[in-house]
């Protein structure tokens, strides 16, 4: 269900991404304006804890403009998972963490905070997860009972994502993305995890996830450099 | 210039309506009690849609100018040895389906006609696999190794030593020529 829910809304954000005006290049001259550290969170993880069985987790983010345009991204969260089932009870648990960049395709002027961006990741989960009361059903040799023990998991992954960001109240943002997953180490296991945390469905290759982020900025300033190609534009038309 | 600024004015505005798709505290609030009733109506069951049954899959053969040919036996009778109450083929039978003992890492079974019996021993390495979180576990059975008596059975081979719940032959075995 959680799973449906973020299709809905991927499909609801591309669709208003294409409604969204397109990046405009309007960077003034060298200037002075407010970049910062923005910290935030995701709210999609949540619903999570209204399905049945509970999928109980977090993510954080947390993201910093280095130049013009350009932000390093940590995001992290943990999942725990407990599904019980009248012939096992399997359960999961993992931290994950996400390192990369974020693009913003707009201009950026002193006194706009609104973003269109695209952003890569390189991410890791270290997780655990093991299947307790199992009943194999066997109508010749008799019903089989047995377990796994824990399964410890580190899982990596790539991720491509593209969203939005506005500046709804002062440093204070609302935004989505969409995001695509490629996995890139995963070892085969007797029992394949159900969700990898961070990442989504197991038993995809690409799943594709959405995220609707609310964060703070703590600002500081940041000097944007006129693009030389401008400048010599400028110049010209002086 | 002005132009140019109007541009990135709407631009921004654009970009804030799409951001806030629950822009209004109150809408956001509405929107989370919508989406948890949704959740709270939805009672999702998946069923399994796999095969969950895990079976030894053999075929009986004769060879005929060393060319493998389908053979029948007709009057057979096959048990698990320990389970000589629960007959697994009663009849004729030119391929056979026999369920592995998960308990232990070999079994054996019986199969006799009319006047003959022999035994056939299976050795093997037990796994247990989570088929899908639907369908839950399944036992499988690797590496796979037999051993035969010979009274009207001649040999055996294993064409696949794994054992899962596809339909894959796993076993041939040849009967004597009349």
């Amino acid at each position: 269900m959680t799973r449906t829910l973020k299709y809905i809304f991927s499909g609801i954000s591309l669709f208003l991404l294409t409604l969204t005006g397109t990046g405009q290049d309007l960077t003034n001259g060298d200037t002075i304006r407010y970049g910062g550290v923005r910290f935030g969170i995701d709210l999609i993880p949540f619903i999570g804890f209204f399905t049945d069985p509970p999928m109980k987790g977090y993510e954080l983010y947390l993201d910093a403009e280095v130049s013009d345009g350009w932000y390093l991204v940590a995001e992290g969260g943990r999942l725990k998972y407990h599904k019980t089932e009248p012939d096992y009870a399997y359960r999961m648990k993992g931290s994950y963490l996400k390192l990369g960049v974020d693009h913003n395709i707009l201009g950026r002027r002193a006194d706009e905070n609104e973003s269109i961006f695209w952003g890569l990741r390189i991410a890791a989960v270290d997780m655990t997860h093991e299947a307790e009361e199992i009943t194999i059903h066997d109508d010749y040799w008799g019903d089989l009972n047995t377990s796994l023990p824990p399964d410890h998991l580190r899982p990596f992954w790539f991720e491509v994502t593209v969203g939005i960001k506005a500046e709804v109240l002062k440093n204070f943002f609302m935004g989505w993305n969409v995001r695509g997953h490629f996995l890139l180490i995963y070892p085969k296991e007797i029992m394949q995890p159900y969700i990898i945390p961070g990442y989504g469905n197991a038993e995809k290759n690409f799943p594709i996830t959405f995220n609707y982020v609310l964060s703070y900025r703590f600002p500081y300033k940041l000097k944007v450099k006129q693009k030389k190609k401008k400048k010599k534009e400028t110049e010209g038309t002086e | 210039m002005r132009q140019e600024t109007d541009i990135y004015t709407k631009a921004t505005k654009d970009i804030r309506k799409a951001s806030g798709i629950f822009p209004a505290p109150g809408r956001l609030t509405a929107a989370v009690v919508v989406i948890l009733l949704l959740l709270a109506a939805c009672n999702p069951s998946p069923r399994c849609l796999e095969n969950t049954d895990v079976y030894l899959h053999a075929r009986f053969l004769t060879l005929d100018n060393g060319k493998d040919k389908d053979t029948t036996l007709q009057n057979v009778r096959m048990w698990g040895i320990g389970r000589e109450d629960s007959l697994i083929v009663d009849g004729s039978a030119w391929k056979i389906s026999l369920p592995l003992d998960a308990h232990y890492d070999s079994c054996a079974f019986v199969i006799a006609n009319d006047t003959l019996q022999d035994t056939v021993s299976f050795h093997y390495t037990r796994s247990t696999r989570l088929l899908s979180f639907e369908c839950g576990f399944i036992a499988e059975f690797n590496d796979l190794k037999i051993q035969i008596t010979r009274h009207f059975l001649d040999s055996a081979a294993v064409v696949n030593p794994l054992v899962t719940n596809t339909d894959d032959e796993n076993v041939k075995i040849y009967l004597f020529r009349d």
